[in-house]
């Protein structure tokens, strides 16, 4: 198993370099002087040649990707235009938020969308799957921050349940920190869950009308047992690699999640460098969200072992 | 296609067949319709200059004058919110001419030369690691922001699955025995490619088309929303919604009019999308 996760990881290398690549390129490949777009439009030449030598930008292309990379593969992400402070520990600063989001949006999402998924195949064409089937569609086309308007108006405004908005560290207290989490993460979860719902749907419907299926009805066995262990199991790999790409969703559905309700995250850091113009910071988001992305889909590429013993490369 | 049921009418009604069939795609066209007309007729529709400032409506609460009411300096919500339809479909449109056209070229070139498959999808996997908000954020904030920038920066991020899907069809073509005859007898490449391959694309083609129509009206709308989009001298629904933020709790309407008419489009181009899915392909009719 170790020798199959390290050759595994081995393979996301490629996948890597490619986004490092691309990232660092971008600086290169933009039509136009980066550092006069990123310097605003009330600069000087000073601040433009300032942000063209903090960037390297005077430098040769393959010279500076090495000094960048290197410094990277240490774990060293550049230096933010604005605060100067390094981005690696910009990023370290607001990692528990948009990790403690990220988390629970993905367990609301999982815990709504597989009974539901599920259900509706089994009670295919009735109201439970119709019903499904509508939220599915719904769920894709409600931008997250209007479903968080939305939650915000009806449980802060008007019941004036949860708080309306802010985030409170887990060190200061689970409740707080519960309280404040419940509202962004709930809005998250309900977008992702329409994606993973729509998917169980289709695999279960397919799984439903194997003989096994049958066979295992014939026998007497529970229509609880029927539909965990024996339909479930074995459309258990298309719903975990959909819970895998919907990571990417959820990816950018934080980084609008934490603008509405004023989490100071990696998502929040990313707006205020976008409104800064702090290209290493969002240089710096980016590979590590990525790789994130990677990392998740490596673990539901070996999960699938777990579900599925005929898998073994 | 079924026959007409017995006790219709004799001319088959084309349009009540179709409803009968793909109510999805009914519902979904006609909310599309709905939404290409506000952008057309915005400055019929629009009761004002959805620029015109005006201090008394600040903030100003919905009323048969001020529809959707008045946002932060007075402005009408509801002539901005008409207006803001134009951004969300040029950037829609935009985006699926960019995408698709793009996608088409590297999938065509990965499914017919080997080498550069190699080459081009390694690149495409690098680009799909990248959550497409975060890729146009950074394209974004390094060429300045404007509506070209915007069509161009979603454009690229959608480009890997297009190719994904065009060199899934090329590769599966190629196998077949027509294709193979054909290239045996000698068909020049481009007759193969026009006779062969372009037509078997565009079933979906179409189909993923909408579903980067819909992925694109929202990823502008949340571009513009966290202030890397539309340039505020241009309403669209991300930069209203933007706007109205920080004064939500005492003038929702600023944010829930422009919402609503954001997710009813991206709910109609859906519902197209799935309608389009259940006509071309026949497997998921049957799971209905």
């Amino acid at each position: 198993m170790l020798a199959v996760v390290i050759r595994r990881l081995f393979a996301t290398i490629p996948v890597m370099a490619v986004v490092a690549i691309i990232v660092f390129s971008l600086l290169y490949l933009t039509p136009g002087d980066p550092a006069a777009v990123l310097a605003g439009e009330q600069a000087t030449a000073e601040d433009i040649e300032r942000i063209r030598a903090s960037l390297g930008l005077d430098e040769p292309y393959l010279v500076r990707f090495g000094q960048w990379i290197g410094g990277v593969l240490q774990g060293d992400l550049g230096t933010s235009i604005f605060s100067r402070r390094p981005v690696m520990e910009l990023i370290l600063q607001r990692l528990e938020p948009t990790v403690a989001l990220t988390i629970a949006s993905l367990l609301i999402a999982v815990l709504i969308a597989i009974p539901l998924g599920v259900i509706a195949a089994w009670r295919s064409g009735g109201i439970v799957d119709r019903l499904a089937m509508s939220f599915a569609v719904l769920g894709f086309s409600i931008p997250v921050f209007v479903l968080s308007y939305l939650l915000i108006a009806l449980v802060s405004v008007e019941l004036k349940w949860l708080p309306v908005q802010g985030y409170v560290p887990i060190a200061y207290g689970f409740g707080p920190f519960a309280r404040h989490l419940i509202l962004p993460a709930l809005s998250l979860g309900i977008i992702n869950a329409a994606l993973i719902a729509r998917i169980t749907r289709a695999t279960m419907l397919d799984v439903l009308s194997q003989d096994y299926i049958r066979a295992a009805r014939a026998k007497g066995l529970s229509v609880r047992r029927v539909l965990v262990r024996h339909a479930l199991k074995n459309a258990a790999v298309p719903i975990v690699t959909v819970i895998g790409i919907s990571f990417a969703l959820l990816i950018s559905g934080v980084v609008v999640t934490e603008t509405v309700f004023n989490i100071p995250g990696l998502g929040r850091l990313t707006v205020d460098a976008i409104l800064r113009r702090d290209y290493p910071v969002i240089q710096g988001v980016i590979l590590v969200f990525s790789a994130t992305y990677v990392v998740v889909n490596l673990i539901v590429d070996l999960s699938y072992r777990l579900f599925d013993p005929r898998i073994q490369q | 296609m079924s026959a007409t049921p017995a006790g219709t009418a004799a001319v088959p009604d084309g349009l009540a067949r179709i409803w009968r069939k793909h109510p999805n795609l009914v519902i979904g066209a006609a909310m599309f319709a709905a939404a290409v007309v506000a952008a057309l007729a915005a400055p019929w529709l629009a009761t004002v200059d959805p620029q015109a400032i005006s201090p008394f409506d600040r903030l100003r609460e919905p009323s048969a004058e001020f529809w959707f009411g008045g946002d932060l300096v007075g402005r009408d919500v509801y002539s901005r919110t008409v207006f803001g339809a134009r951004v969300s479909l040029i950037v829609g449109i935009g985006v699926v001419i960019g995408g698709l056209s793009l996608g088409l070229v590297v999938g065509l070139l990965s499914g017919f030369v080997r080498w550069v498959d190699q080459i081009l999808m390694r690149v495409m996997d690098g680009l799909m690691a990248i959550p497409s908000i975060l890729l146009a954020v950074a394209l974004i904030s390094l060429t300045g922001a404007s509506l070209k920038n915007i069509v161009i920066a979603i454009s690229i991020a959608e480009v890997p699955r297009v190719a994904r899907l065009v060199r899934s069809v090329v590769l599966a073509l190629k196998e077949q025995p027509y294709v193979e005859a054909a290239i045996t007898s000698g068909t020049s490449f481009p007759l193969i490619l026009w006779r062969h391959i372009l037509p078997n694309t565009v079933a979906p083609l179409l189909v993923q088309g909408t579903y980067i129509f819909a992925s694109a009206v929202l990823t502008e709308a949340i571009l513009s929303f966290i202030g890397a989009g539309t340039p505020p001298s241009t309403p669209s629904w991300g930069n209203i919604i933007a706007e109205g933020r920080t004064v939500f709790s005492i003038a929702p309407h600023i944010v829930l009019f422009p919402g609503l008419a954001l997710s009813f489009t991206v709910l109609g181009v859906n519902l197209l999308g799935d309608g389009l899915r259940d006509v071309f392909d026949p497997r998921f009719v049957s799971r209905k």
